[in-house]
């Protein structure tokens, strides 16, 4: 009997212990369909750049870029000044508690050249007060600017400096932020550059009568610094800049790697925008486009290239968010000019440039004005009607391309890829992508087949419908391994027109872009 | 929620629970009896049990076993797993042994699954193989629960000439620890040609309830359950036997959720608008989370009732001499996806120890084979079964889907009697 329940009890508890957390189990399966499906237009693919269409629904590449540009600072600014005061008592004597021993009205006449600055109201800086004392007892020392103002309270500011130790000094240094302050440079009257200021020295209200002598003494330095004006009136000088040819990046042809195109016109601009209010003339000496690629130069050859051109001054509006309502000057260069300019897809441009400020003199009446981030600039604006021919031209960008974050990747065993292009752009495309490590070697390349063929064309060269390519992007185990290895792709494609001259780019041309995927996926049940 | 889905579809593989037979029952030799049993069942009419047992234990599940699979796969397959504990205690109230009142307590872990074909190949192997093609899967689910049931009943005896009756009715609670289901209303894939899109119809409904902290100590669902079952014996010569349990409800927390999907809808892949971006955009949208986010609705959390699955059962035994005898059960389980199942048993008496043939058919599976052991001490007041209907399985199973065994145990004391 016994030998029964011993027998009965291990079963059952034999058949409790088959219910354990059973392991997930894997395989593998294949799976076909789409990933990603992406319909683009001309502004889609050529990204990070402004087209426009015209009433026939015709694109243009509008480009608005900035060659040269004059801030505030170079106009009117205050210079770091330094003050410097000093108190010696030439006697023996005691002072009572809270009596003035020292009051120094004082004019601080800012260096600022030929101009007669009136009003300035500071977007940054500081002052700086620095005192060392020698005297017997405790001092306070009040510095006020009477012409400077915030919110109606004049600027003032009291320090206690301790007395001195005993064959020693007691000093004092503290920095007092100036943002926001208006400064009034007139003196109080009709003067220019100029601040009021006063400074007070009394004993301690707290202490005894203190006995001063012979030779105890104070210094005191006023500094003003890294005054930056968020505003400034008055009268700016007769100027004159001059800039050596200076190289700057031209954004609209960066990625141009290669091949050829043209296009069949173009306009292109140099806009002189003036926000100083002062009147100006502006010279261009001289504006040479450089493409490195190829490493050829190609100077803008315009009649309006070294002519002294007179800009305006802006004007001020009144309204407190946007102050300034600039002028401008536009020059517009001649196609004949601009098109080997452009064409030559420069990458940089270098460029001569002089400029006048009050080349006549102070017609103003001293009410020139400058606001912080209003200032002279040029620009260059191109607008470039897609009708265009290309042979080869190829546009290569660098971009993130790393699923190291994205672990369902990790399942995909391998496969095929394809990319179902469907072309409604006269142009053919060819297309790859370079994988790249962390190291930054190129590691891949994705595309077997990279033909997208140009949609067909009309007898007025204008594409009809959409045409299909299928591009193959074989991946084995080692396909699969070198895309998780990658970190950055660098894509690149290649454009070319058909051979039946300029073809044109309407906004109603698209391309269907559809990837899809035919792989073998691990499945596993776990989490 | 990507667990869930993931329990979804993995459950999607396993099978049914087929409940062990209630093939005896204690007599009323005895004033009192006590049983207790465990079953254990796993079944499927198209999945191997060399494909089940790799499933089961976390094996990797090569191509040439999965090819051998699929190539077995019926239009309509089955299978489930049935995981049951049993105890029972009887005690008659008078001497004449006319009635008696009972005790049941039983634990059931139930799995079932169908699914059609094309939905079974689908999961299985992906949908590659029906590039430029669909696949159809209308009517197929799931349904996985875990549950106890304490019962309390009444059983009462009269005797009709020679012929002996035998009922009893019983009631108590249930107490619910798991339950997820999804059922298919509708389903339909197209993949075309090079993947470039797929075109979807899908009707799909599911229920599963919080199993956080949940275990038959702590439910989750509480309800009824109530059952009925009536014994015809003529003395010595055959006996006719039909019961009915599990009737009965729980009401699960209100953390349970439905889930529903009915959509039609063509997948063109993730849209995007910039080709440069190509890391986030490529894969990230493509995890289980995302997927079930855009297309799988929940209803939030609900507070439902769900029926306990009703099992059904005629018993008819035989005794042709003292030794041989031959006892045969129907018996069907509602709602966890099986079809009826027989089981046919002849036995051979060699005083303390009976050995038996099982046959078993229906359910989840196909025909299947087993032996029983009984076992009894001299005095019949301690007996012991062991048995399995699924031999065959364990000795081909390449080329059989079952397996199971069950054990069960009965005590009538002396003292008692």
């Amino acid at each position: 009997m016994r030998t029964f329940l011993i027998i009965g009890i291990v079963s059952l508890f034999a058949l409790t212990a088959c219910r354990k957390e059973l392991d997930n189990p894997n395989w593998d399966t294949n799976i076909l369909g789409p990933l990603i499906d992406a319909n683009l237009g001309f502004d889609d693919i050529i990204a990070d750049t402004l087209f426009v269409a015209d009433a026939d629904h015709k694109l243009s590449l509008v480009y608005n870029g900035s060659v040269y540009k004059m801030e505030i600072d170079s106009l009117a600014s205050l210079p770091d000044t330094s003050l410097q005061y000093k108190l010696s008592l030439p006697l023996f004597i005691n002072i009572p508690p809270g009596q003035l021993v020292y009051l120094r009205n004082e004019i601080v006449d800012f260096n600022v050249g030929d101009a007669e600055l009136r009003y300035l109201r500071i977007k940054s800086g500081k002052i700086r007060f620095q005192i060392k004392g020698y005297l017997p007892g405790d001092v306070q020392c009040k510095y006020s600017i009477p012409s400077a103002s915030i919110n109606g309270a004049v600027f003032q500011v009291t320090e206690n400096l301790s007395e001195a130790p005993a064959g020693g000094y007691s000093e004092i240094e503290a920095d007092y932020d100036m943002s926001g302050y208006t400064f009034d440079l007139t003196g109080g009257g009709v003067t220019t550059n100029q601040l009021n200021t006063r400074i007070e020295i009394r004993t301690s209200t707290t202490e005894d009568t203190v006995q001063f002598n012979y030779g105890d003494s104070l210094r005191m330095i006023i500094s003003y610094i890294d005054i930056v004006p968020e505003y400034a009136r008055g009268y700016f000088g007769y100027q004159q800049f001059f800039s050596v040819p200076e190289k700057t990046g031209l954004s609209l042809f960066e990625k141009v790697v290669g091949g050829e195109a043209s296009f069949e016109h173009l306009s292109l601009f140099i806009t002189m925008r003036n926000g100083f209010g002062v009147d100006a003339n502006c010279l261009i000496t001289s504006m040479t486009g450089y493409n490195s690629r190829d490493n050829t130069t190609t100077p803008l050859s315009s009649e309006l290239i070294g002519k002294m051109i007179n800009i305006n001054s802006a004007s001020e509006t009144g309204n407190p968010e946007n102050p300034v309502e600039p002028s401008e000057y536009v020059l517009v260069i001649e196609e004949s000019a601009a098109l080997p300019f452009i064409s030559a897809f420069p990458d940089s441009i270098e460029y001569g440039f002089q400029m006048q400020v009050n080349p006549m003199g102070n017609i103003s009446g001293g009410n020139d004005f400058v606001y912080y981030g209003y200032g002279m600039e040029i620009m260059l604006n191109a607008e470039i009607p897609l009708s265009l021919q290309a042979d080869g031209f190829t546009l290569r960008d660098t971009v993130e391309f790393d699923f190291t974050n994205t672990p369902e990747t990790a399942k995909i065993r391998e496969g095929d890829f394809y990319l179902i292009a469907d072309n409604g752009f006269p142009i053919d495309a060819e297309v790859q992508l370079f994988l790249i490590n962390a190291e930054g070697e190129q590691i891949a390349t994705l595309f077997l087949t990279n033909k997208i063929e140009h949609a067909d064309l009309d007898q007025n060269g204008k594409a009809i419908g959409q045409k299909r390519s299928i591009l193959h992007i074989p991946a084995d185990r080692l396909q699969i391994a070198d895309i998780r290895d990658a970190r950055t792709a660098v894509v690149q494609a290649s454009f070319s027109t058909p051979d039946a001259g300029f073809v044109t780019i309407y906004d109603s041309y698209s391309i269907r872009l559809k990837l899809t995927g035919d792989f073998t996926y691990g499945i596993s049940n776990e989490e | 929620m990507r667990n869930r889905l993931l329990i979804l579809w993995a459950s999607l593989l396993l099978s049914e629970f087929v409940f062990g037979q209630d093939d005896y029952r204690p007599d009323r030799q005895h004033r009192f009896s006590l049983e207790a049993g465990g079953d254990f069942c796993l079944q499927s009419n198209s999945l191997t049990n060399e494909f089940m047992n790799k499933y089961l234990y976390g094996k990797f599940i090569d191509g040439e076993l999965m090819q051998k699979q699929l190539n077995r796969l019926p239009s309509g397959m089955r299978t489930g797993i049935d995981l049951s504990f049993q105890l029972m205690a009887e005690y008659c109230t008078d001497t004449l042994r006319k009635n008696a009142i009972k005790f049941w307590a039983t634990e059931h872990s139930l799995v079932g699954l169908r699914l059609e074909s094309d939905l079974a190949r689908l999961i299985l192997h992906g949908n590659k193989q029906f590039e430029g093609d669909s696949a159809q899967f209308s009517h197929g689910g799931l349904v996985a629960m875990h549950y106890q049931t304490f019962e309390v009943g009444w059983g009462m005896q009269k005797s009709l000439k020679r012929y002996v009756v035998n009922a009893s009715i019983r009631g108590g609670l249930a107490c619910g620890t798991s339950r997820l289901e999804s059922v298919f209303e509708r389903g339909y894939l197209y993949t075309a040609p090079y993947g470039e899109y797929l075109d979807i119809d899908v009707g799909f409904h599911g229920f599963i309830n919080d199993t956080a902290g949940s275990d038959m100590f702590k439910p989750s669902g509480y309800g009824f359950s109530t059952g009925l079952q009536a014994e015809v014996v003529e003395n010595g010569k055959q006996r006719f036997f039909f019961g009915i349990s599990d009737i009965g409800m729980l009401w699960w927390d209100k953390d349970a959720v439905e889930l529903s999907l009915d959509t039609s809808f063509v997948f063109n892949g993730f849209q995007i608008d910039d080709v440069l971006n190509i890391d986030s955009t490529l894969f990230g949208d493509f995890n289980v989370d995302s997927m079930s986010q855009k297309y799988i609705h929940s209803a939030g959390t609900v507070e439902r009732k769900t029926w306990l699955p009703v099992f059904f059962q005629l018993e008819y035994e035989r005794k042709f001499s003292r030794e041989i005898s031959v006892f045969s059960a129907l018996s069907y389980r509602m709602g966890v996806y099986s079809l009826p199942s027989l089981l046919v048993k002849a036995a051979y008496s060699f005083g303390n120890i009976t050995p038996s043939l099982v046959l078993r058919a229906g359910g989840y599976g196909k025909l299947s084979a087993g032996i029983e052991v009984q076992l009894a001490t001299s005095d019949f007041h301690h007996r012991l079964i062991l048995g399995s209907a699924f031999l065959d399985g364990q000795l081909l199973p390449k080329h059989t889907g079952g397996q199971g065994f069950y054990i069960r145990y009965a005590f009538h004391p002396k003292s008692w009697k």
